[in-house]
């Protein structure tokens, strides 16, 4: 990343810039762009945004040049932690699953080059953008498609602002499945009232790995396993950590080969203030708990921390808030495993009836399981026991007095210390007594 | 004439000193030397010893395969019934060095007239058997070689049927095992599924489908325990035991790995043609029968052929007398016919000689394939498929751990990990039943099962032990 100086200067000489030639050596062929001029100085981070927070996830880096913002994606595979003890062999930009997050201001010219390393053609989508047709990226439709081992280039100018994707649009099913997916934030021009403090992008995404696999299968149309929020399953998304009283905003993306997926905000009422980019005006902006995205949509939600806690947020599907769960094992509910391991383990060694009271059962975690698996999630929050929770979730971490220090380094504040009197605990008899419950 | 009658008795005394009778042992050794040679192991033909062995060999209560043939020839009813052909044989070359008794005739005449009478009497020894002693000595002894030779034959069959029945149950009761682990996992199977609909989980067609599992299972132990049972009583009828000894001894549950063959396979034709002896007995056959017609044909011609005295007593008392020559004219059979059916006995011989030797070369070719090939692949189902078996129930169970799938895939990886470590047992009891016939073939002889009981043993023993092209399995 520049520094601002750096930027600055930049960005001095673009209010110089001529009409240039941008020339991209590719495979024989040249690409030749015509740079343009901004209409007005191109936005710059902190001067002229607020730059979004990407928990386990970063943007991507840009430099100035003859007048526009030069971003370079590089599409490659390689291998992506969905969580301590499972990785997998993933398409992504930059070493990322999913993509680093582009973040521009609206009415900037932006220039992309795309480097294809990966072993098949590709393109990139730039999902609701208003551009030129031909840098709408569709494969044999608008373009080309980028061979493997060239770099092609995008350039546009950003017309519109909110929230919004990119995405590769050749063998779509393929290459975003493999994670081939990105968020690409354009900023307004003019700050929005109320401004927020803190600005959280998240993608959603969707997988089938296989226990004991190491490639997700794009093949995967309705049983899928593993489901991420910037490429991370629950408990491993970094905390999205806010101060008492600031002002919050999560921007949802959707991504997911074929789930929309009602995502829900524990402890709070939220205002849903865009859909897919467009800005709701304010009188019609609705309170809601759980706002639904569709594949291939985004929401903006907003809501002042004033709760402080560790607050749960995450998909309502119950099989999205697990980790490869296994959708063939049957239902052992009420199994009566009295007499039963014993003997099983005469012909079987090691053999223990599992899921007789739920798919907890695993949250023990003492049973050899395939290598490369995380059939179910084994962390421990500030209890005993094991975290119930899984998959497409995550935790806001709203605590009182944290230095803009510590927000800015993206420190964890640990588990939330509830205060006395404010957590569900055993009943005492007496109070048993006292309300008139029969428990015995 | 008192110098005849000396000779007479002299030739009969000679040839009663010859052929004095040995003990049986004795009598013997000749064949359990053979036997023993061939074998490679000591036996014991003295039906003296017959308890002795029984107590000897049975003292530990664990059968080796070597002791079980011992015993088995030291005991078998039938093997003993068989060594009686030996001195059946044996009297017979006696019998044809016997001389044939001398005839002797008397004739009176009454004279009428004068009231006196003719007294006429003669003595004759057949010429023609005298001269054929040497001849008929020479047929017996061979027939006599012909059958040590079927008996030595039938000791090496015993032994073979007895090997063959040994590994069979060998093979036998660690399958058992095998279906009585498969009947335990589709039992807990069966279990889970009765357990799951008590639970309310599953239909009543789950259930059943899993009870008909282990159903089938379990009979299919029944049956492997009923043919344990069968394949032990064949042992105990080819060990000669019919009482509560029968229950005195076990064999180890587990079939040896294949070992290496001691002879070049190049050599094997040679060696099975060199060995063998049913070639040896078909040869001395042939000699015999070669010989014998000349014999028929003399026999033929002078069916009767003898020299004798003869003296007369007149009525006036006095003696008259001379030698007596008769003979049958060989005017209408010369032999012919007789010369023409033995030449043609011999002829059938020397060509049952040949298609024999044609087809122990087959045998042996055929023994040797079946022996390296379910060698080969009985080493690869133990070494390969039966781990790769193994590794598939293990994935399986950490895939049941990770709750991927559920129980009864588990059950069911595990069934197919006892297929596998059963069709490993079974390859390795027809490599030992193919094993066994080449080794009977390099011994000497093309067995042939005829001592135990008609079982499903000498049912696997023949499939297990037919030409590959055949196969049975």
């Amino acid at each position: 990343m520049p520094t601002r100086r750096e930027l600055l200067l930049s960005g001095a000489t673009v209010g110089a810039a001529v009409a240039l030639s941008s020339r991209v050596a590719s495979a024989g062929e040249t690409a030749e762009t015509t740079a343009r001029v901004a209409a007005q100085p191109l936005g710059l981070p902190d001067e002229h945004y607020r730059p979004v927070i990407v928990p386990s996830g970063a943007t991507v880096p840009f430099r100035i040049s003859a007048g526009a913002k030069v971003f370079h994606l590089v599409a490659k595979e390689f291998e992506h932690s969905f969580a301590p003890g499972l990785s997998a062999l993933c398409w992504g930009y930059n070493g990322q699953v999913n993509g680093p997050v582009i973040e521009a201001v609206e009415g900037d010219i932006v220039r992309i080059y795309v480097t294809n390393e990966l072993p098949a053609p590709t393109t990139v989508h730039w999902h609701g953008f208003i551009l030129p047709n031909g840098m709408d990226g569709v494969s044999g439709l608008t373009q080309e498609p980028i061979p493997p081992g060239e770099t092609w280039v995008y350039e546009f100018e950003l017309v519109q602002n909110g929230t919004y994707m990119f995405h590769s649009h050749h063998d779509t099913m393929t290459q975003e499945g493999l994670g081939l997916t990105g968020m690409f934030i354009i900023h307004p021009r003019d700050a929005v009232d109320p401004p927020v403090d803190r600005d959280f992008a998240l993608m959603l995404h969707e997988w089938r790995i296989d226990a004991g696999a190491r490639r997700p299968n794009p093949n995967e149309m309705s049983d899928f396993n593993v489901l991420t929020m910037n490429g991370r399953v629950f408990p491993y998304l970094e905390p999205l950590v806010v101060r008492t009283g600031q002002r919050v905003r999560i921007r949802i993306g959707n991504l997911s080969a074929m789930d929309h997926h009602p995502m829900h905000l524990h402890g709070y009422e939220f205002h849903e203030t865009a859909v897919d980019g467009q800005r709701i005006p304010t009188d019609q902006q609705r309170k809601r708990v759980t706002t639904l995205v569709g594949v291939g949509e985004t929401r903006d939600i907003e809501f002042d921390a004033i709760y402080p806690g560790d607050w749960a947020f995450h998909c309502h599907m119950t099989h999205h808030v697990m980790n490869q769960m296994g959708h063939a094992f049957p239902n052992m509910i009420g199994f009566d495993a009295k007499g039963f391991d014993e003997r099983v383990r005469s012909v079987i060694p090691g053999y223990m009836t599992m899921g007789a009271k739920g798919m907890k059962d695993m949250t023990d975690g003492h049973m050899a399981i395939p290598d490369n698996s995380i059939p179910m999630a084994k962390a421990r929050g500030g209890f005993e026991s094991p975290i119930g929770l899984g998959g497409m979730a995550g935790v806001i971490k709203v605590r009182d007095g944290l230095s803009d220090d510590a927000l800015a380094r993206g420190e964890d504040p640990g588990w939330y210390d509830h205060p006395p009197g404010t957590s569900a605990k055993r009943a005492s008899d007496d109070q048993l007594e006292r309300d008139g419950i029969d428990a015995t | 004439m008192n110098r005849t009658a000396t000779a007479t008795v002299c030739m009969l005394g000679a040839a009663l000193a010859a052929c004095a009778t040995p003990p049986p042992a004795e009598r013997r050794a000749a064949v359990r030397d053979e036997a023993q040679a061939r074998l490679g192991i000591e036996v014991s033909l003295d039906p003296s010893a017959r308890t002795d062995a029984i107590e000897t060999i049975l003292a530990d209560g664990v059968l080796t395969a070597d002791e079980a043939v011992r015993l088995a020839i030291a005991n078998n009813s039938q093997l003993q019934a068989l060594l009686e052909n030996l001195d059946i044989a044996r009297a017979e070359v006696w019998q044809a060095s016997l001389l044939p008794n001398p005839v002797m005739d008397a004739e009176v005449q009454f004279i009428e007239s004068d009231g006196g009478d003719l007294l006429e009497l003669g003595l004759t020894q057949s010429i023609i058997d005298v001269l054929l002693i040497p001849r008929r000595k020479s047929v017996a002894s061979a027939r006599y070689q012909q059958v040590e030779a079927e008996v030595t034959a039938a000791i090496l069959d015993l032994a073979t049927e007895v090997r063959d029945a040994y590994r069979t149950l060998q093979a036998q009761l660690e399958l058992v095992e095998l279906y009585r682990t498969a009947t335990d996992a589709t039992y807990y199977g069966y279990d889970a599924a009765r357990r799951l609909r008590e639970a309310g989980n599953i239909i009543e067609l789950d259930v059943l489908t899993e009870q008909a599992l282990h159903q089938e299972t379990r009979t299919a132990l029944v049956s492997a325990l009923a043919r344990a049972g069968e394949q032990r009583e064949n042992m105990n009828a080819l060990l000669g035991i019919w009482d509560a000894t029968g229950s005195r001894w076990t064999v180890p549950p587990r079939l040896p790995m294949p070992t290496d063959l001691t002879i070049a396979p190049e050599d094997v034709e040679t060696s099975v043609i060199a060995a063998s002896l049913d070639l040896a007995a078909m040869h001395s056959r042939v000699v015999a029968l070669g010989r014998s017609v000349d014999l028929r044909e003399i026999e033929a011609t002078f069916p009767v052929l003898s020299a004798g005295i003869t003296a007369e007593r007149e009525a006036d008392e006095t003696w008259s007398g001379g030698p007596l020559v008769s003979f049958s004219l060989p005017i209408f059979d010369y032999g012919q016919a007789a010369g023409e059916e033995a030449r043609s006995r011999f002829e059938q011989a020397y060509a049952e000689y040949t298609a024999l030797a044609i087809r122990l070369r087959r045998s042996a070719r055929a023994a040797f394939i079946m022996s390296s090939t379910t060698s080969e692949n009985s080493r690869y189902l133990r070494d390969v498929i039966v781990p790769l078996r193994s590794r598939i129930t293990q994935q399986t169970q950490m895939q049941f751990n990770a709750m991927q799938i559920g129980v009864f895939q588990v059950l069911d990886a595990r069934r197919r990990e006892i297929d596998a470590a059963r069709s490993s047992v079974e390859s390795l009891r027809d490599h030992w039943i193919a094993r066994n016939r080449l080794e009977s073939l390099l011994l000497g002889r093309l067995p042939q099962a005829r001592f135990g009981i008609s079982t499903t043993a000498n049912e696997a023993a023949m499939a297990g032990s037919g030409d590959p092209s055949s196969g049975g399995h």
